[in-house]
């Protein structure tokens, strides 16, 4: 992978969180946090921002290097293999179920008579080519694409301010300070691009901006993060948050601009069909980055058709046999808190490791 | 015996004419044209050479004239050869003929200091004495301004084919090489398809050195450096690299030259195809190069930090390197008002999303998203196509191939028909399938506005991807949608995003977005314009003080 550049990395993070964002967790913050939905939202993004900061404190002594070395560092090869596959397996499970989501959305609502795993197939299609792709190109795409989608989800807000209904944030407390403040830290698996921080690293062309590009990032995942929880909470009760469809999709269904933009759920789906393909084309190269490290393979490209098998057979697995709801509530989450748990675990032994070695080097 | 043959004539054998093809063609194949032979001092054998060469006895335009040379008042034999109709005869005879072979002030003149006496009839002396004679030919008898000894048959054979006249003497193992290049060439004219209403009216021509002229003229720098470049085993078609010296990227210049230097063909002929021999790589259709008719984009181009390739015969230059926006850019933006062209310049963004987009879009909402219709016009859309007994698609494809028909037969018809053509085919046809219930009435509208919207895109390549890659999302429209659409629009977009030219990103400078003094794609004023593209990395970055209008902030510099 080519070295990127601040701008490039900051949209990249920020749109590993906003695939979660739209299809998977505002919907749950809303559906559980009800009216405190968005002292949620603010809670767990002070808790992001608070966790990134943590990282990049203890990057401060790995400028540059890639965190799977620091893992072998840390406990050598051994350890950086089944550091690697854990993450390798969050990434592969949170590919799978966004893209389980979306596309149990589009059946619905447009595709009833197309068997799911069809429409799974052309996403995974394009996760294929966008793995293939020389140049980063998914990269520079993605860089173009995150605006454009910044701007639907400010718009989709903007647009649907007249029919904001401003008693549905309270109580303001919602169903306790228990389930806002201490259940509701769940929540935080919202930013998947904490997970992606701590990749970043190696491929920046500037390491030493590390830190104001991953606070950067996770801010603005917090402010989309916001509107959009806030675009649900204000305009729906409780029977819509908790439905198969995502809410933001309906939200989409009552803007209207006169007469003739009567109905824009169709040019909203248009673009989140090309924030799923750039969220699938990040986190598939970010998998393929990892198994070229743990395996030592010299041309990864022949790999990404296997990846994309790996893909598709996730994500149908995963519609076929599993309760979505359950798989995106519970096992999402655990998963999340485990890979970041032993990122921070990581980083803080490789750091005690270092500090160690330099006060034996200098005794 | 056969009675048929008794009525009936038939030729003993059947006439069949087969050509023989190798089977094993291979790299030294290339490699079997280079010639390794030096002039030599025997006029003979030189003449033989020649000869043999050029196929004198067969080819009909190759003149030798064989004379006699007078030097010093003595006669030595010679011989001129050159092609008739590349070079200037009249020229050659005023300027070559008569001074060698009447008797003048200079080939009577006998020094009392210098012994120029031919090699063969001072055979001690032999190496001086020919240099000397060499030299007083060169210096006192050719009146020719571009004149040079050449001693490899290889770059002589090369230069009589480019129409210059070479002058071989007796005893003497260099000839003279004598550029009397005259052939007939068009005269510079106004530019054929970059056409503007403000600015500079002409435009490249076939012949190189015209071109570079053309150029230099323009950029009136003495740091302008016109590199040539011979490609080609066989045809050795001059090409130049032209660029500014403090300006230009030294990395980009190397490139380019590795890259010339660096190409094993029998022939080129023009600049379409050797932009398909030093482009990055295989882009899916997508143009790297951007091609040019006119001179001021050029200069523009290179006062940018690019560089330009001309090829001999082809009144095209190529500009490397070359990024999304120099196709959607036209010559006319910088002569205008910046919000008049900033307003063409998303006219034309516009015309480009129509073009790749509008057919599948309208396929793709009427068969699937029919809710983004007002109600009164997805009224109207199910009235027009109420009697047509075909499915969409087919109605769609059908009239993107007769407009692609109708172009593509305007194009090859005479001028004076081509535009009555098209006005024809388009009018009647349309009326016509409307009448007969073919199409509906929308759809021909669509047609038309995605037609006229590809005439707004200013390059032709570039438009022409634009109409293939139509059917494309068309086809996908189709088949599923939005979604389709979706993933097409990602994948086009991640494929011109993985294009690079010449070490530049294609989609440079919207990404990757550098810093922040980056030309993005609108028109800045022409005061406003200080910094150069830094995707370039030009060795001079400020092209002109914060301040340029001096006399208005009555600064000094």
């Amino acid at each position: 992978m080519e070295k990127i550049n601040n701008k490039e990395a900051i949209s990249l993070t920020i749109s590993c969180s906003l695939g979660i964002t739209v299809f998977i967790s505002s919907q749950i913050i809303a559906s559980e946090c009800l009216s405190s939905s968005l002292i949620n939202t603010g809670f767990i993004s002070l808790i992001a921002m608070g966790l990134t900061l943590i990282i990049c404190m203890l990057y401060k002594k790995f400028i540059g290097i890639s965190f799977l070395d620091i893992t072998e560092f840390v406990g050598g090869k051994f350890l950086k293999f089944i550091v690697g596959s854990a993450f390798l397996f969050y990434f592969i499970f949170t590919l799978a179920i966004v893209l389980c989501k979306a596309v149990n959305c589009l059946q619905i609502v447009y595709y009833p008579m197309t068997h799911p795993n069809y429409t799974v197939l052309l996403f995974v299609i394009t996760a294929a080519i966008a793995c293939n792709l020389k140049n980063n190109g998914f990269l520079r795409a993605t860089f173009i694409i995150v605006p454009i989608v910044i701007v639907a989800i400010f718009f989709i807000f903007v647009g649907n301010l007249k029919n904001f209904n401003y008693e549905n944030i309270f109580p303001i407390m919602g169903n306790g300070i228990r389930a806002t403040f201490f259940e509701g830290t769940t929540n935080l698996f919202t930013f998947g691009g904490i997970a992606y921080i701590l990749f970043l690293p190696q491929n920046l062309k500037r390491p030493d901006k590390f830190m104001s590009i991953s606070l950067i990032s996770i801010a603005i995942s917090s402010i989309l993060l916001t509107f959009v929880t806030a675009t649900i909470i204000l305009m729906f009760n409780k029977n819509v948050t908790s439905g198969q469809l995502f809410p933001l999709y309906i939200a989409v269904r009552y803007i209207e601009f006169g007469t003739f933009f009567q109905r824009l759920d169709s040019a909203f789906l248009l673009i989140m069909n090309i924030a799923i393909c750039s969220f699938l084309g990040i986190y598939s190269n970010l998998c393929l980055g990892i198994i070229k490290e743990i395996t030592n393979i010299s041309d990864i490209k022949p790999v990404s058709f296997c990846f994309a098998l790996l893909l598709y057979a996730s994500t149908i697995l995963i519609d076929a046999k599993f309760e979505l709801e359950f798989m995106q509530n519970t096992f999402f989450k655990a998963l999340f808190f485990s890979v970041i748990a032993l990122g921070l675990l990581i980083l803080i032994i490789a750091n005690l490791k270092k500090s160690y070695k330099k006060i034996e080097i200098n005794n | 015996m056969n009675i048929k043959k008794i009525f009936k004539y038939e030729p003993q054998h059947e006439y069949d004419f087969n050509i023989q093809t190798t089977e094993n063609a291979t790299v030294q194949d290339l490699n079997t044209e280079k010639i390794d032979k030096k002039v030599n001092t025997s006029l003979q054998v030189n003449l033989e050479f020649m000869q043999s060469e050029f196929n004198s006895l067969i080819s009909s335009d190759v003149i030798i004239r064989k004379f006699s040379l007078i030097c010093k008042n003595q006669k030595y034999k010679a011989f001129l050869i050159f092609i008739d109709g590349m070079a200037d005869s009249l020229n050659i005879n005023h300027f070559v003929l008569k001074p060698l072979m009447q008797r003048n002030q200079n080939n009577t003149y006998i020094s009392q200091n210098s012994n120029p006496t031919p090699a063969s009839k001072n055979k001690k002396n032999l190496p001086q004495n020919s240099t000397a004679f060499a030299n007083y030919i060169y210096n006192r008898l050719i009146p020719y301004n571009n004149l040079s000894q050449e001693i490899e048959f290889e770059k002589i054979i090369s230069d009589i084919n480019s129409g210059n006249c070479i002058l071989f003497v007796d005893t003497l193992n260099i000839a003279f090489d004598i550029d009397a290049k005259g052939f007939k060439q068009r005269s510079i004219d106004r530019p054929q398809i970059e056409n503007v209403i403000k600015g500079p009216q002409e435009a490249f021509v076939e012949n190189i050195r015209t071109n570079t002229s053309l150029l230099r003229r323009l950029v009136n720098n003495q740091n302008l450096i016109i590199e040539s470049v011979e490609i080609g085993k066989l045809s050795k078609t001059k090409c130049a690299l032209c660029y500014l010296q403090n300006i230009a990227n030294g990395d980009l210049i190397a490139e380019a030259k590795f890259r010339l230097n660096n190409i094993s063909i029998d022939s080129l002929i023009s600049s379409g195809e050797l932009e398909q021999l030093i482009q990055d790589g295989p882009s899916a259709g997508i143009p790297q190069i951007l091609s040019t008719e006119r001179p001021d984009k050029c200069v523009k181009a290179m006062y940018q930090g690019r560089a330009i390739i001309l090829v001999n015969g082809n009144p095209y230059a190529l500009i490397i390197p070359s990024v999304m926006t120099d196709f959607l850019a036209s010559p006319e933006d910088s002569n205008l008002v910046p919000l008049f062209a900033n307003f063409l310049k998303a006219i034309r963004l516009i015309a480009f999303i129509i073009t790749l987009l509008l057919p599948g879009m309208y396929i793709a909402v009427t068969n699937f998203h029919q809710e983004l219709f007002p109600t009164e016009l997805l009224f109207s859309i199910l009235v027009a196509r109420e009697n047509v007994p075909f499915p969409i698609i087919f109605e769609l494809l059908l009239m993107e191939v007769s407009f692609e028909l109708i172009r593509e037969g305007g194009l090859r018809t005479p001028s004076a028909i081509g535009s009555t053509l098209g006005i024809v085919g388009a009018l009647i046809l349309g009326d016509a399938a409307v009448a007969a219930n073919v199409v509906s009435p929308i759809l021909i509208i669509v047609v038309a506005i995605t037609g006229l919207s590809s005439f707004v895109i200013p390059n032709f390549s570039f438009g022409f991807h634009l109409r293939v890659y139509r059917f494309i999302f068309t086809i996908l429209g189709y088949i599923c949608g939005f979604l389709g659409i979706g993933i097409g629009i990602y994948v086009y977009l991640a494929t011109i995003c993985s294009i690079k030219c010449f070490g530049v990103a294609y989609v440079s400078p919207i990404s990757p977005n550098i810093s922040g003094f980056s030309l993005k794609y609108f028109v800045p004023p022409f005061w406003k314009q200080e910094y150069r593209n830094d995707f370039l990395a030009p060795k001079k970055q400020v092209a002109q003080s914060k301040y340029s209008m001096h006399w208005k902030k009555n600064v000094k510099e």
